[in-house]
């Protein structure tokens, strides 16, 4: 196998995973294609290294996490002072309810009934504003701790926890998840 | 409100995130960053990065920058010991000499400002300081409320 031929297999074994990372801190396809592209870039520099290193898949997903943010810095006004009172989004606003697919509906396909909640999932993080939507990634898709983040976009702890309370209420209201007993 | 209300709502969003998987790229996105790959890799050595230049070629550029500096530091040296450069000197020194004036003003000022913290006491100062610390931050605050109620999201 030669060399353009093993990177053409690495580029399709990891881009799914660096589109994903891209498309869910930027929640824009042509920018999150943009990052790819320049993520892969990156690797064809490396690719001597990178392809017997265990850890090449984890490399990528720093490089897209970090080119992600540096794009969000260049391109979006963020993290100001007043980030959550701006809370609109590009798609026509805050107000929408994504419509749930009706397990009943489905006649009980659970597989289409997942697959579509995962799609809707999907949009319902796309949908939250940055501010809110990119600590919860983050969080949640990196792993990274609360003060991790903090120092990762230079905002305060406390920013960066209203941020992720905000978010995973916005999700939870567009999702209408059910919490349990509880009633706030 | 449910004291584990946040507990709650983290593990329900949790399990939901936790459900998705990757996302597929678009179906030409390998195309193009091959292409892409092949464009960069088949450019001219001069529209490369300067590290993906040939060995002799960046050592080249590297001697032609050294030997300019060098042709530059020893023209300035020279140039500083010619008589056409102490005639222009004098010329602008003299010039320059109504800047004595405003440097003057302004020693005088600083003076002025320093007799008058001695003399006010630092207690004093401190107070001044308080004062405008909070009416700063009394405008953040106002500001703050304004913004809130003028642009925040209302409640259905």
């Amino acid at each position: 196998m030669t060399e353009a031929q093993q990177f053409e297999a690495f580029l399709h074994d990891h881009q799914n995973m660096v589109f994903s990372t891209a498309m869910r801190l930027l929640a824009k396809q042509s920018d999150a294609e943009d990052v790819t592209q320049e993520v892969f870039l990156c690797a064809y520099q490396r690719f001597v290294e990178l392809r017997e290193s265990p850890t090449a898949g984890g490399w990528l997903r720093t490089v897209a996490t970090n080119l992600s943010l540096n794009h969000l810095k260049r391109y979006r006004s963020r993290w100001s002072f007043f980030s959550d009172v701006f809370s609109r989004t590009d798609d026509g606003g805050d107000e929408y309810v994504i419509e749930l697919p009706s397990e009943v509906a489905v006649g009980g396909d659970e597989q289409l009934v997942a697959t579509e909640r995962r799609e809707l999932v999907e949009r319902a993080l796309q949908s939250l504003i940055p501010a809110q939507r990119v600590p919860l990634v983050l969080h949640h898709f990196e792993g990274l701790s609360y003060e991790e983040i903090a120092a990762r976009l230079g905002v305060s702890l406390g920013k960066v926890k209203t941020d992720i309370f905000r978010g995973r209420e916005e999700l939870r209201r567009k999702l209408r998840l059910e919490l349990g007993t509880e009633s706030k | 409100m449910d004291p584990d209300y946040e507990q709650k709502l983290e593990a329900a969003v949790r399990r939901e995130l936790n459900t998705l998987g990757e996302l597929s790229a678009p179906p030409g996105l390998e195309t193009r960053i091959l292409r892409a790959i092949e464009q960069r890799a088949t450019a001219p050595w001069h529209r490369q990065a300067w590290t993906n230049w040939p060995q002799p070629l960046r050592f080249a550029s590297v001697m032609v920058l050294l030997v300019a500096f060098g042709g530059l530091c020893f023209g300035a040296w020279y140039f500083t010991h010619t008589t056409a450069f102490a005639t222009a000197w004098e010329s602008v020194s003299g010039a320059l000499s109504g800047f004595d004036l405003f440097r003057r003003t302004l020693k005088l000022l600083a003076n002025s400002i320093e007799l008058a913290f001695t003399s006010l006491g630092p207690v004093f100062i401190a107070g001044i300081a308080v004062m405008l610390a909070s009416a700063y931050a009394l405008c953040i605050g106002l500001g703050t409320i304004y913004v809130r109620l003028a642009f925040g999201r209302r409640e259905t």
